[in-house]
C-alpha cells in the first residue's frame, strides 16, 4: 500500500476512536463543548485527509456529517439522542468502510450507505445553515472608472498579440496599504500573473518626504495587459480579489486608446493620405505608403499594428479611422458615425478553483499497525525461544551420559536441528518487522548541521547516501545519539572556518558525509568530513596532560593507536569547551553505546585531509554468539567478534616481559592474563598430556590478549542482559546470559580485560 | 545578501526582499545624491521599489533582467514620474 | 538548499501529504502539529522559514491564533502564511486574511495548485 494511504488508514482509526470518544461525551453532557469541539475536530480531519483519495462517497459523507457538526458547534443545533444515534451508525459505517479500503482498495461499505447516510444528516440541519452553504458569491457588479495607463509604445507592441487572441485583460491592482503585513510582495505577484504581455509600476502623482514616508504601507500600484483567460488571471489573484479591477481590451478598444493621438502626430500631408488609404482599405498602396515612412517605431508603427490586427473586419476598421478624423476635424464628409468598440459581455465570474482529485492510490497490501511494544514482546519471546532450543543439545548429552540412550539422543539431535531452522526462520522474520530505514535516524541532520554550521560561522554541505539502508529499529534508536556527537565533532573540530580553508587551499564549502551501506550481516554507517583530520602528536600531548597514559608509553603508540585515544573517557581535543560538542556525550560514550549493541567503531584519519568515523552495527540487534570457555568448573562467555583464534601453548612458549606475562604469538609479544589466578577459581592453569595450556587469543580494536583458561566448549547464541545490583559495578562482564540447561553464564568484557590489563 | 551600501552608491543584487527596505531607505535619507545599481538584481521587493521611487537618488544602471527592466517605469528619477501620457476612462468590472 | 516551510496540521496524513510533495520539489519541511508546537519551533530556530502552512481547526493552538502570533513577531510581520481549509470555510478564509495570512489553500491540495500558490507568494531569487 502506498505510504500515504496507508497512513491515512491508521490515522483514521484514531479518528474515529476520537470522534467516538466525543460523541459519548457529548450523550453524557450535551452542553459539553469541549466534546463537540473535539468532535468536530476529528471529523473535520477526516473528511479533509479523505479528499487526498478518490474515494467521493466517503469523503461526501464525511463533508454532511461535519457540516452536522459544525452546525452542533456554533450552536445551530442541540445535540438528542436519536442524533447520537445516527453519528454512532455512520462512524461504524466509515470505520468499516476504512477497513475496506485495505482489503477491496474501496470504503465498500460507506459507497452502499452513502446515499441513506447524507440523506439522514441532511434532515438534521437546520434550514438556515444548508442555504448559507449554497450561496453564490457574486462579484458586486459596481461599476467603476478605472484609469487605463497604456503608454503609446506599450500600445503598439500589443498589436502583435491579437493575432493569436482576440481579447486581453487589462488589469490594475492596487493592493491595499497594508499589504506587505500580509507576507505579500504585490510586484513579484503582479509579474507572476500569467500571460502578461506588458506591465508596470505606477508611482503615486505625489511623495512625501523622505522622513515621513512610511515604507511598509503600500502606496504602489500595478497595471498589466494579460493574455491569459479570465478565470486564470481571476485564480491567480484570488487572495486579492477586492485589490484588483479587469477590463477588457480587444482591438477596437486599443485602437481608440490611441488612434486619435497617432494621427494628430503624423504631419498634414501624410496624415490625408492614410486615412484615405485605409479607408479604402487600399492594402497594397498601404504597404507601400509605410514603407516610406521613415519613422518606424512611431505613429506609422502603431497604424501597422492597427491595419494588421483591424484587416479582418474592414468595415469596422473604417468606422474606426472615419470617427478619429471626424473628431480631429479631418473629415467632413461623413456616413453614418459608428461608435468603435463595444465592450465584450463583462462575464465577470467567480474563479474556478480546480479541485480535481488526486490520482486514485490504491493499495495493494493490507498493513495493520502494531505498538512497538508488542513487536519487542514478539522478539523477547524469540529471545528466549532461542535459549530453551539450547537446551535440546544438554539433553541430547545427558541421554548419552547418563542413560546410555544413543538413539534417543540421535533422534534428540535431529529434532534440534528441525527446531533451530524454525527458530532461525522466526527469528528472521522477527527481524524483519523491527527493520526501519536509517532515514528515519538520518532526517534530522541536515537541519542540525545547517543550524550549528551558522552558529559555528563555518560553510558546510552535507551528503546523506544510503538513507534507505534497514536496520532494527532498537539499533537505529540508540545510534541517533552517537551519530550526532561525531557530526557535532566534525562541525566544531574538525571542519576549519571558512578563512582557513581559503588558506590552506581547501574547497569550501567543506563537505560531511553521511552515508550508511551493508557489508554482509552487518550495516556500516559512516561519517566523513573533509577537515583537520586527527593530529596524533596533540591527541599524546593532550593524552599525558591527562595523566592517561606515561610519555614512554605514548611513545611507543603508533599514530594508529594514538587515534583511539581519544575514546577514553575524559579526553577533548580542544581546550575551550564550547556549547557545541563540549558536553553531554564524549567519544567514549559513543564507543560503548555502539559497542553496547554489538558494534565496533573504526577510524580513518589524514592530517588535514579529513576523518572518517566508520560504525559496524549488526543488522539485528538480538542474540549475541559467545563461546564458551572453563575456568575449572565454571563456564564463562566470550563474545565471538572478540576472538582471533585459540591456541594451546607450552608454558616455555610464554616469556616474562617485566612483570607481565607475554606470549609469542605470530612473531608479536602479546600480554597473557591468566583469567583463573584472576577469578581465583584455581592456583593454576589447567595443561593436557602435553604440558600445555589453552590460550584464546582475543582482540578489540588494534589490541590483543592472551586469556590463559582451562578449555573450550560450544559455541552459542544467547540473549547478553546487563547485570543488575552490585554485580553492575563489575566492569569485567558484559552481562549475563542464560544457558539451554538453566545455568547462569557470565560473559566477559574483554575491553575492559584489556584496559585492566595495560593498566 | 542583495544590497551593498556605501558612501555614495549602492549597489543591489539579485532578490532584493522587504528587509532591505529600511536599510535603503535610511541610506537615501543621509545621501540625496546616491547613485543606485540595479544591472544584477533580479526581483525587487515592493517595498523597496517604492523607496527607490520616493527618494531622489539616481539609477545609474537598470536591470539586466529584461523581464524586470520592462516593469520598471523609465524615468531617470522615479519621482518625477508621474502616470503615464495615455490615459482613458473606461468602465471596468470587479474582479 | 531550498526555502523552509513549515507546516502546522494536527492531521499526520496531511502533513505527510504536503511534507511528500514539498520535498520533491526542494522544499526543506518541517511539520508541526498544533500552534504551540509551530510557534514554540519558530521562536526557537535560527533558520525561520520562508512559508508557513497551517491548517485552521487544531487542538492547543487553531491556525487563527497562530497567524496572529505570528504577525506580532519581529520576524513574523511580512512572512508568507498560507492556510488550509476547505471549501466551504470561505468565513474562515476572509477571517484568515483578516489577521494577515497571504492566502489560502483549499483542501485537498493537489501538487500542482500546492506549487502555483508557492510561486505567486515565494520569490525564488
Amino acid at each position: 500500500m502506498n505510504p500515504l494511504l496507508a497512513q491515512f488508514v491508521d490515522e483514521s482509526a484514531e479518528l474515529l476512536d476520537r470522534c467516538n470518544e466525543g460523541l459519548l461525551r457529548l450523550e453524557q453532557d450535551p452542553q459539553d463543548r469541549a466534546a463537540v469541539d473535539a468532535l468536530f475536530r476529528a471529523m473535520h480531519t477526516l473528511k479533509g485527509n479523505s479528499g487526498l483519495f478518490d474515494f467521493p462517497e466517503l469523503t461526501e459523507v464525511l463533508h454532511a456529517a461535519e457540516d452536522v457538526m459544525e452546525a452542533l458547534r456554533l450552536g445551530r443545533l442541540q445535540y438528542q439522542p436519536s442524533l447520537g444515534d445516527l453519528v454512532f451508525h455512520l462512524l461504524d459505517v466509515v470505520r468499516q468502510g476504512v477497513a475496506d479500503i485495505r482489503v477491496e482498495q474501496k470504503p465498500t461499505a460507506v459507497i452502499a450507505q452513502a446515499t441513506a447516510l447524507i440523506t439522514a444528516l441532511k434532515g438534521w440541519l437546520p434550514q438556515g445553515a444548508a442555504e448559507a452553504d449554497s450561496i453564490q458569491h457574486e462579484p458586486s457588479a459596481v461599476p467603476e472608472e478605472l484609469q487605463l495607463v497604456l503608454p503609446f509604445a506599450a500600445q503598439t507592441a500589443l498589436w502583435p498579440v491579437f493575432e493569436t487572441v482576440d481579447t486581453l485583460w487589462y488589469i490594475a491592482y492596487r493592493p491595499q496599504p497594508d499589504t506587505f503585513y500580509h507576507g505579500e510582495d504585490p510586484f513579484w505577484h503582479a509579474r507572476r500573473t500569467p500571460g502578461v504581455v506588458w506591465g508596470t509600476i505606477v508611482a503615486p502623482r505625489s511623495w512625501p518626504a523622505l522622513e515621513n514616508f512610511d515604507l511598509y504601507r503600500c502606496v504602489l500600484e500595478f497595471h498589466l495587459v494579460s493574455q491569459a483567460a479570465q478565470a486564470d488571471i481571476a485564480h491567480h489573484f484570488q487572495f486579492q480579489r477586492d485589490s484588483v479591477r479587469l477590463c477588457a481590451l480587444d482591438r477596437w478598444r486599443l485602437a481608440d486608446l490611441g488612434g486619435a493621438e497617432a494621427l494628430t502626430a503624423m504631419a498634414g500631408a501624410r496624415r490625408e493620405a492614410l486615412v484615405s488609404l485605409l479607408q479604402r482599405g487600399a492594402w497594397e498602396e498601404w504597404e507601400r505608403w509605410l514603407a516610406e515612412e521613415p519613422d518606424a517605431s512611431g505613429p506609422a508603427a502603431w497604424f501597422r499594428g492597427f491595419a494588421q490586427a483591424g484587416q479582418q473586419d474592414p468595415d469596422r476598421l473604417r468606422a474606426a479611422v472615419r470617427h478619429w478624423a471626424v473628431s480631429l476635424g479631418l473629415e467632413t464628409c461623413v456616413g453614418t458615425e459608428e461608435k468603435p468598440g463595444g465592450l465584450p459581455p463583462s462575464a465577470a465570474s467567480r474563479p474556478q478553483e480546480d479541485l480535481g482529485r488526486h490520482d486514485a492510490v490504491m493499495p495493494s497490501t493490507a498493513t495493520i499497525r502494531v505498538p512497538a511494544a508488542k513487536i519487542d514482546r514478539l522478539m523477547a519471546l524469540v529471545g528466549e525461544l532461542v535459549v530453551a532450543k539450547n537446551g535440546l543439545p544438554y539433553l541430547a548429552k545427558k541421554a548419552t551420559s547418563e542413560y546410555g540412550a544413543e538413539p534417543l539422543a540421535r533422534e534428540l539431535r535431529a529434532q534440534y536441528a528441525a527446531i533451530h531452522r524454525i527458530v532461525e526462520d522466526l527469528k528472521m522474520a522477527v527481524f524483519d518487522v523491527r527493520m526501519v530505514p536509517l532515514s528515519t535516524v538520518f532526517q534530522r541532520f541536515p537541519r542540525l548541521v545547517r543550524d550549528l554550521a551558522r552558529k559555528l560561522g563555518k560553510q558546510v554541505t552535507l551528503s546523506v547516501v544510503g538513507g534507505e539502508t534497514e536496520i532494527d529499529k532498537g539499533v537505529a534508536e540508540i545510534l541517533a545519539e552517537p551519530l550526532m556527537h561525531l557530526i557535532r565533532n566534525s562541525l566544531d573540530h574538525g571542519i576549519e572556518p571558512p578563512e582557513e580553508r581559503e588558506r590552506l587551499g581547501k574547497r569550501v564549502p567543506a563537505e560531511l558525509r553521511l552515508s550508511a551501506w551493508y557489508e554482509g550481516d552487518t550495516v556500516i554507517v559512516e561519517v566523513s568530513d573533509d577537515g583537520r583530520g586527527l593530529d596524533s602528536d596533540r591527541i599524546k600531548q593532550r593524552a599525558q596532560e591527562k595523566g592517561i597514559m606515561t610519555a614512554s608509553d605514548l611513545a611507543r603508540l603508533s599514530e594508529r593507536d594514538a587515534w583511539h585515544l581519544i575514546f577514553h573517557p575524559g579526553f577533548s581535543t580542544v581546550d575551550r569547551v564550547s556549547d557545541v560538542s563540549g558536553r553531554g556525550v564524549g567519544m567514549d560514550v559513543v564507543k560503548q553505546v555502539v559497542e553496547r549493541s554489538g558494534g565496533r567503531v573504526a577510524l580513518d584519519s589524514h592530517k588535514n585531509q579529513g576523518l572518517r568515523v566508520r560504525l559496524m552495527l549488526p543488522l539485528a540487534m538480538m542474540s549475541r554468539r559467545v563461546m564458551v570457555v572453563e575456568l575449572g568448573d565454571q563456564p564463562f562467555g566470550v563474545p565471538i567478534e572478540h576472538i582471533v583464534e585459540v591456541v594451546r601453548c607450552a608454558p616455555d612458549g610464554q616469556q616474562s616481559l617485566g612483570q607481565r606475562a607475554t606470549l609469542v604469538w605470530r612473531g608479536r609479544s602479546i600480554p597473557l592474563v591468566n583469567l583463573g589466578e584472576m577469578f581465583h577459581t584455581i592456583p593454576g592453569p589447567r595443561l593436557n598430556g602435553f604440558g600445555e595450556c589453552a590460550v584464546l587469543v582475543g582482540r578489540v580494536d588494534d589490541a590483543e590478549v592472551g586469556l590463559i583458561v582451562d578449555g573450550f566448549r560450544e559455541t552459542v547464541d544467547v540473549i547478553v542482559t546487563p547485570l543488575e545490583g552490585p554485580l553492575a559495578q563489575l566492569s569485567v562482564y558484559e552481562g549475563s546470559a542464560l544457558l539451554g540447561d538453566g545455568s547462569v553464564l557470565l560473559v566477559l568484557n574483554l575491553r575492559e580485560l584489556i584496559q585492566w590489563q595495560w593498566s | 545578501m542583495a544590497v551593498e551600501l556605501t558612501a555614495a552608491h549602492a549597489c543591489l543584487t539579485g532578490y532584493v526582499g522587504i528587509d532591505e527596505a529600511e536599510p535603503l531607505l535610511s541610506w537615501a535619507i543621509d545621501h540625496p545624491e546616491g547613485t543606485v545599481d540595479l544591472s544584477g538584481v533580479n526581483h525587487l521587493h515592493a517595498a523597496v521599489c517604492q523607496v527607490l521611487m520616493a527618494c531622489s537618488v539616481r539609477i545609474v544602471a537598470w536591470p539586466r533582467d529584461e523581464d524586470l527592466a520592462r516593469w520598471l517605469p523609465p524615468s531617470r528619477v522615479w519621482q518625477h514620474e508621474a502616470n503615464a501620457k495615455h490615459t482613458a476612462s473606461k468602465q471596468c468590472t470587479d474582479l | 538548499m531550498g526555502h523552509t516551510v513549515l507546516v502546522v496540521d494536527d492531521s499526520a496524513t496531511m502533513r505527510l501529504s504536503l511534507k511528500t510533495t514539498l520535498e520533491m520539489h526542494q522544499f526543506q519541511v518541517q511539520t508541526a502539529e498544533n500552534g504551540v508546537i509551530a510557534l514554540d519551533w519558530f521562536r526557537a530556530t535560527h533558520q525561520p522559514p520562508a512559508l508557513v502552512i497551517t491548517d485552521i481547526h487544531m487542538p492547543e493552538m487553531d491556525g487563527l491564533a497562530l497567524i496572529r502570533e505570528l504577525r506580532a513577531l519581529p520576524r513574523g510581520r511580512f512572512l508568507p502564511i498560507l492556510v488550509l481549509t476547505t471549501e466551504s470555510q470561505e468565513d474562515y478564509r476572509q477571517e484568515a486574511r483578516r489577521l494577515g495570512a497571504t492566502g489560502w489553500l483549499i483542501k485537498p491540495v493537489r501538487g500542482s495548485d500546492l506549487l502555483a500558490v508557492i510561486d505567486r507568494v515565494l520569490p525564488h531569487h
